[in-house]
């Protein structure tokens, strides 16, 4: 099976593909993989013009996020198996799953944030 | 056993140390890389602009002038510094109307050295770049 691209993503800056219009929004996404040490380019996603710039802002941060978000559906998807009773991985505790989900929590928290969600979890002032 | 370093065919290379073991240590190094190229090479060539794009999955092109990129390729612990004939569309199609290919030839021969004498043929640890601290 073939995986994406291995390591952090990062998105480039957001340019307009000229300077009159009608223009494509534009961005590169480079990848750093922190096992080759090596900083490789991944691709160029282009989105129409008539995208509000926050809107074309906000979705090139989800692509930013993507391997983020495979990473943590990945641990969610290992929390799952450990609550199926079919499953190697069964942990007969419901506290021990909701631990190992809570673990993820954080993370979770920021990539809402980034991509401008709300979470849904109260402040310790609430 | 290493990986052999991808560079621009026909480009002119000096080779880096950049093999700190942390992630954060080496971004951090990387972009010191980066800056202390920029940073060289324009005071050496003023004709370069910096230029943020790649010529394919791993040559980061950083500076640009009328015939040649200089870039940072990264790989394995190393960093290949390299200066190269460029190869982009308008560039190409400028090398179809007139003698550009020629005369940057010409130019880079004559730059093959000083880019040697500034980035050296060896490679130079990174604590010993100017812009290192």
């Amino acid at each position: 099976m073939t995986l994406i691209t291995r390591g952090a993503w990062r998105a480039g800056p957001l340019r307009p593909t000229s300077a009159t219009w009608p223009f494509d929004w534009t961005a590169e996404i480079t990848a750093i993989d922190p096992v080759c040490r090596r900083h490789q380019y991944v691709g160029r996603l282009v989105q129409a013009g008539g995208r509000p710039i926050g809107e074309a802002q906000a979705n090139l941060s989800a692509v930013g996020l993507v391997p983020e978000m495979v990473r943590l559906l990945k641990a969610i998807a290992g929390v799952i198996a450990m609550s199926d009773p079919e499953d190697d991985t069964f942990a007969d505790s419901a506290a021990d799953c909701l631990a190992a989900l809570l673990d993820h929590g954080a993370a979770i928290a920021l990539v809402l944030a980034q991509l401008g969600e709300e979470t849904g979890r109260k402040g310790p002032d609430e | 056993m290493r990986s052999s370093i991808r560079y621009p065919a026909g480009a002119q290379v000096a080779f880096h140390a950049l093999d700190a073991a942390d992630a954060p240590t080496w971004a951090r190094d990387y972009a010191r890389l980066i800056e202390d190229v920029r940073v060289r090479a324009s005071c050496a060539f003023p004709s370069f602009d910096p230029v943020d794009c790649w010529r394919d999955c791993n040559a980061r092109v950083i500076l640009r002038n009328a015939f040649a990129d200089i870039g940072v390729t990264t790989d394995d612990g190393r960093a290949a510094i390299w200066m190269a004939r460029r190869s982009d569309p308008a560039y190409r199609l400028r090398c179809e109307w007139g003698d550009t290919g020629a005369t940057a030839r010409a130019w880079l021969e004559r730059s093959a050295a000083p880019f040697a004498a500034l980035f050296g043929p060896r490679a130079i640890p990174l604590s010993d770049l100017p812009l290192a601290a």
